[in-house]
This record gives structure tokens, C-alpha cells and sequence, in this order.
């Protein structure tokens, strides 16, 4: 236990953050020279995060009450489309392949789900939350693997490919909710609410934690699982590490690399469709509020491991409810959130030099 | 009559939107001919617009024009840093980059504007002539071919893009090269983004480049990491958004197809106009 516990404080990842809250303080500190005012921010930013937890603690060994505060299942729901659009940006890159395109994958399997869990009446609830969930998650893998095609079989860059899919994905997922799909009788442009037996159990009262997290850290088991055991993971690995070796060992790169940028794309729209049915019922136009960069960012800080995924994906998950809470009680801008997870990628990412280093130069130009 | 109006319009509001798309992507050319990757282009940008809104509204508009270059300079510098002496994977680099820039010129437009006692207008009383910048974009991609290719420094540039190790065999310093080439990236791409919000706007509002970087990016590589190309790329992109503004409404198209379509031609140009980056593109630099 000691071990771990020194592992964990030793590691690059706690470095890291180390390093970026520190500058996180010193940035709002200088921002609001008149007062001490960081120290109440950061306490502000813990409670959004954690909520009372003394509190809860207190309460569960004196009265054998055991309630999560509500602050920190919030986190937690934040986390769930994090760890999922992180596990898909950390997939890719593990076959060298940098899947930009997460936040595009995402609109189109939350909205392929959302038009499933409103359209199919008289499933089984079981069944139609599975449906609709393959569905959104096939819908992501379609949009990913344009991406991985073109790059496997036409060289065409794929960070260029997936950044333009994003604003495709954008415009297309708006035209359909402010057009055809558009729920006539909402205000804002919303495709109609899924029903009944398409939503993912939820918690009441506002805290928006769903199934959807268990959901998430399965798929984080399956990463692991991918990776650890299966010749499909081994492969991607090959393909990211050396093209050329993986071809005189007899793996078909193309192939590879489709998959793998389809499954990612898979895992990203898994978590639109979990925010769709878990979280917000329904499409809503434009509800993604950037995940762009967080999910590259939990996976860059998680260090493509699953567990270090997951770590970040909580952590990120809290830094965002933390640092909306801390905005809203200390007048400290939750930009600093952002910051922090910027200045932390850079400090891993230096000091986990061997896993970022640039690709091996590929002499032949591209992949075949 | 009205017919040559519609045209004049439309071909003024596309060198309005191409010009900060030609001036970055110049940028961009630099970076990537000298074998950095610069997806940090759009966090160059951003900095540029705040910093040179920011100080332009105390120091006058031509300190701020010279603010902006410096602070994109240090944005250059810093992805330089962290590329070429911690021999951080490049991308690694300009995504922490463009994170930093963005929540950073937000966190600031919070903390000097909107919060600021009383609050104050991020916008500007005066601003740069348009004219300036369009003449400069018209040149920029003359003046860049012309040292690429018919000069020593320019020469010496690409040669480092295609192999860093070469370079140095032939006595030439790599890393000063691609100090030039990255931080005149970063100071071309801070005037881009100082053009956003000095001239065409006129005022900072949040993430104010929205995606124009990852455009110029773009532009670079379907116009074969070429100023020329890279330059009528962007013009193509500045029409077919002028198009889409003049239009809006009047076409069968819904208008998000008409907004998507540069899009999707970026990526056919992608595939069919396929050609090599600089070979050395995204490599270590050589070990001392």
C-alpha cells in the first residue's frame, strides 16, 4: 500500500499537476494582486469538485449514512464522455495515428443514437438502450474510418482529415436538428426526446450520473483487455511503432490502421450516444461544449494507458465542475482549468519523452 | 449593374476572409519547410488577436501591431523549445500549445475586461487599414517563393526540412534554421490573428479564430507546402465563404451545405493532390 501510495506522488502524472497547479496559483494570484483571493478560489474549486466530503464522511461513520455528495457525482458525469472520447484518442495514437476528429465522431454517434432511441417503438428497454448505443457507437466508427481509409489507402494526412470531418460533422448534425429531425415543439433546436426504454438509468436530482460512467469504465477494461491479450491490439501497437516492420511481420497495415481508427471512432461516438440517452435525452444543437482538446488531453496525460485514462478522465471530470463552481462563488475565471490541463500535458509529455517521440522517419514517404 | 456590384462585393468580402489565411498559412510554409510541424498555428493566432488588442488600446495601434509580432515570436519560440532542445513529438507540442493560448486569452479577456472595475470594452477606437494587410497577404506568398527558392537562406531552409542530418554534414546549423523558421512562423501567424481583431473586427471576443488556423494548416497541405499554392488555397477558401455570406438563403442548398463544402473539397484536395511533406517533417532533430 505505502508503495503505491509513493509510486503514485513520484509519478510524472502527479508531477506534472503538481507543477501545473502551482502555476495555476501564482496565474490567479497575480491576476487579483489586491487580496489573497487564490486561496478561496481554490477551496471553491474542491467543493465543486468533491462537494462537503468531510462532511459526508462524518455523516456515513456516524450514522451509517453512505451518500456520495452530489458535487462529486457531477464530476463524475463530466468524466463519463471524457474517459470514453479519451480512450478513443488514446487507441489511435497507439497506431500512430492522431484521431483530431473525436469531437466530429462524437455529434454523429450522439445523434445516429438519439434518432434511434426516438424512432424504434416497442423494444424491450434493454434492448433498445443496446441498440441505440450500437448505434451511435457504429455511426462514430462510420465517420472515423473515412479518416483511416484515406490515410491507409491514399496517404491523405489524417489530423487534416479528421479536423475538417469535425466541421462537417458540425454543419451536418445542425442542418438535420434544425431541419428534418427538428422536434417541432421544442424551442431550441432539439431533435425529439428518446423514449422511455432508450435512457440509461440516471440518478435524480440534477447530477446527471448515469450508467454511462460504468459503461465508460468498461470500455476502459476492454482497452486494457484490447491491448494486454488480443492479436488485434498487438498489431495496432506494431503498426504505431514501425509501419514497415509490421509488414515484413506479415500484419496488413491498411487493414490495421482502418480498424483502429474505426474503433476509436467507436469509442467517441459511445460517448456522445451515453451523454444523448444518459444525460441530456435528446440532441440538442451544438451541446458539446468542446470536448475538442480534453479528450486529447486525457489521453496525453493518461499516457495511453487505461488506467492513467481513467485517472485524468476523473480529473479533468473535476478540475471542469470544480472550476465552474470556483467561477461562480470567487468570480475566477474556469479558463484556469484549461490551463492547468495544458502546462500539465506539456510536463508528462516531456518527461515521458519515449512514448512522444517523433514517429520513426518512414523512408518510403507513406504506407502501403 | 447590380450584377457588378454582387461581384465586386463578393470578390471584396472573400479577400477579407482569405487575407488571414494567406498571411498564416505563409506561416505555416515556414514551420513545416523547415521540418517543425506547426499545428500550433491557431494558438498563434489567438495570442496574436489578444495581445494585440490588448496593448494596442494603451500603446497605440502600431504598438500593438509590434506587442502581437513579439508575442507570437514567444509562442514560436516556446514550440520550438519544446520540439527541437525536449524533442517533444510535435503535435504533442502545438495541441498543449493551442489549449494553453485559448483558455489563457479567455482567462484574460475575463480577468482585464469583462471583470475589470469598471468593465472594459475589448474593442478598439481606431483600426489598421484593411488595405495594409490585403497588400501584405498579396505579397507575402511572391516574397516567401522567392526566398524559398532563389535564395541561399532559402535553400538552406528546405534543405533542413528534407534532412537536418545532411544539413549539418554540409556545415550548415539546422537548429538556427529552424529557429527561423518557427518563429517567423509564429510571428506571421500573430499578424494574421492580429489582423482578426485589429482591422476586419475590430474587437476580442472569445476564441475569435475559431478553426481559421487549422485552415491555413490546411491550405499548406493541399497547396504542396508550396507559398503559391498555399496561397490560391486560401484564396479558395475566402470565396467559397464570401459565396456562402452572399448567398445565404437565396440557393436551393441548405445553407450548412454551402458551409461544409470547403471543407469536404479539402479533403478530396487531400487525397487527389497527394504529395510528400518535406521528408525530415516531424523528425528528431539530429543528435549533437
Amino acid at each position: 500500500m505505502t508503495r503505491l501510495v509513493r509510486r503514485v506522488l513520484l509519478s510524472r502524472q502527479a508531477l506534472g499537476l503538481a507543477m501545473a497547479g502551482a502555476a495555476a496559483w501564482v496565474i490567479i494570484a497575480m491576476s487579483r494582486l489586491s487580496g489573497g483571493n487564490s486561496r478561496e478560489a481554490l477551496s471553491a474549486m474542491l467543493i465543486g469538485a468533491f462537494g462537503d466530503l468531510p462532511d459526508a464522511v462524518r455523516r456515513a461513520v456516524t450514522s451509517g449514512d453512505l451518500s456520495i455528495p452530489n458535487e462529486a457525482l457531477r464530476a463524475l458525469a463530466k468524466a463519463t464522455p471524457l474517459l470514453l472520447s479519451g480512450l478513443a484518442v488514446a487507441l489511435a495514437m497507439r497506431a500512430g495515428l492522431f484521431n483530431i476528429g473525436a469531437e466530429g465522431q462524437l455529434l454523429v454517434g450522439a445523434f445516429a443514437a438519439a434518432w434511434a432511441g426516438a424512432a424504434w417503438h416497442g423494444l424491450p428497454a434493454g434492448l433498445h438502450v443496446a441498440g441505440s448505443l450500437a448505434v451511435g457507437a457504429a455511426a462514430g466508427a462510420a465517420w472515423a474510418a473515412v479518416a483511416g481509409a484515406l490515410k491507409a489507402w491514399r496517404g491523405a494526412h489524417e489530423v487534416i482529415v479528421t479536423i475538417m470531418l469535425n466541421y462537417v460533422a458540425i454543419q451536418l448534425t445542425h442542418y438535420l436538428v434544425n431541419g428534418p429531425a427538428r422536434d417541432p415543439d421544442s424551442l431550441a433546436p432539439a431533435t425529439r426526446v428518446v423514449l422511455p426504454t432508450a435512457r440509461l438509468w440516471a440518478i435524480e436530482g440534477g447530477a446527471n450520473f448515469s450508467t454511462g460512467f460504468g459503461l465508460a469504465l468498461a470500455a476502459a477494461v476492454g482497452y486494457h483487455f484490447l491491448f494486454r491479450r488480443l492479436r488485434l491490439g498487438f498489431e495496432i501497437r506494431a503498426v504505431g511503432r514501425n509501419p514497415q516492420a509490421a509488414r515484413c511481420a506479415g500484419i496488413h497495415v491498411p487493414r490495421t490502421m482502418v480498424t483502429a481508427m474505426a474503433l476509436s471512432g467507436a469509442l467517441a461516438g459511445l460517448a456522445g450516444a451515453v451523454e444523448v440517452l444518459g444525460v441530456h435525452r435528446r440532441f440538442l444543437d451544438a451541446f458539446s461544449p468542446g470536448y475538442g482538446f480534453d479528450q486529447i488531453a486525457v489521453a496525453l496525460l493518461g499516457n495511453l494507458n487505461p488506467l492513467g485514462i481513467v485517472a485524468s478522465a476523473c480529473l479533468f471530470g473535476g478540475l471542469g465542475s470544480g472550476a465552474v463552481h470556483m467561477e461562480a462563488f470567487t468570480n475566477t475565471p474556469r479558463q484556469i482549468a484549461g490551463i492547468i490541463q495544458a502546462i500539465a500535458i506539456l510536463v508528462v509529455a516531456v518527461r515521458a519523452r519515449r512514448l512522444f517521440t517523433a514517429r520513426p522517419r518512414d523512408p518510403e514517404g507513406q504506407v502501403q | 449593374m447590380t450584377g457588378d456590384i454582387g461581384v465586386s462585393m463578393v470578390l471584396l468580402l472573400a479577400a477579407r476572409q482569405a487575407c488571414p489565411l494567406v498571411i498564416a498559412s505563409m506561416g505555416g510554409i515556414l514551420s513545416e519547410r523547415s521540418g517543425v510541424v506547426n499545428i500550433a498555428l491557431e494558438g498563434m493566432m489567438l495570442t496574436g488577436a489578444f495581445v494585440g488588442l490588448w496593448a494596442g488600446q494603451s500603446i497605440g495601434l502600431a504598438g500593438g501591431f509590434g506587442c502581437a509580432l513579439l508575442a507570437g515570436a514567444s509562442v514560436g519560440a516556446a514550440h520550438l523549445f519544446l520540439t527541437q532542445r525536449l524533442r517533444l513529438n510535435h503535435i504533442v507540442s502545438g495541441v498543449a500549445l493551442n489549449i494553453l493560448a485559448l483558455n489563457a486569452s479567455t482567462f484574460f479577456m475575463r480577468v482585464l475586461f469583462n471583470q475589470a472595475d469598471p468593465p472594459r470594452q475589448a474593442r478598439l477606437d481606431g483600426a489598421i487599414p484593411l488595405g495594409w494587410f490585403l497588400a501584405f497577404a498579396l505579397i507575402a506568398p511572391l516574397v516567401l517563393h522567392f526566398v524559398l527558392y532563389h535564395t541561399v537562406v532559402g535553400l538552406r531552409l528546405r534543405a533542413c526540412g528534407e534532412s537536418s542530418e545532411k544539413t549539418r554534414l554540409a556545415g550548415v546549423s539546422p537548429a538556427g534554421l529552424r529557429a527561423l523558421g518557427v518563429i517567423g512562423s509564429g510571428v506571421l501567424a500573430a499578424a494574421a490573428g492580429a489582423y482578426l481583431s485589429m482591422s476586419m473586427v475590430g474587437r476580442f471576443t472569445d476564441d475569435m479564430v475559431s478553426g481559421r488556423g487549422f485552415i491555413a494548416l490546411a491550405a499548406v497541405i493541399c497547396g504542396r507546402w508550396t507559398p503559391i499554392g498555399a496561397g490560391v488555397t486560401c484564396c479558395a477558401f475566402g470565396l467559397f465563404d464570401a459565396l456562402q455570406l452572399q448567398f445565404q438563403g437565396t440557393v436551393a442548398l441548405p445553407s450548412e451545405a454551402m458551409r461544409a463544402l470547403p471543407y469536404i473539397l479539402t479533403i478530396v484536395a487531400a487525397v487527389v493532390f497527394r504529395s510528400d511533406p518535406p521528408a525530415d517533417l516531424g523528425a528528431d532533430p539530429p543528435e549533437d
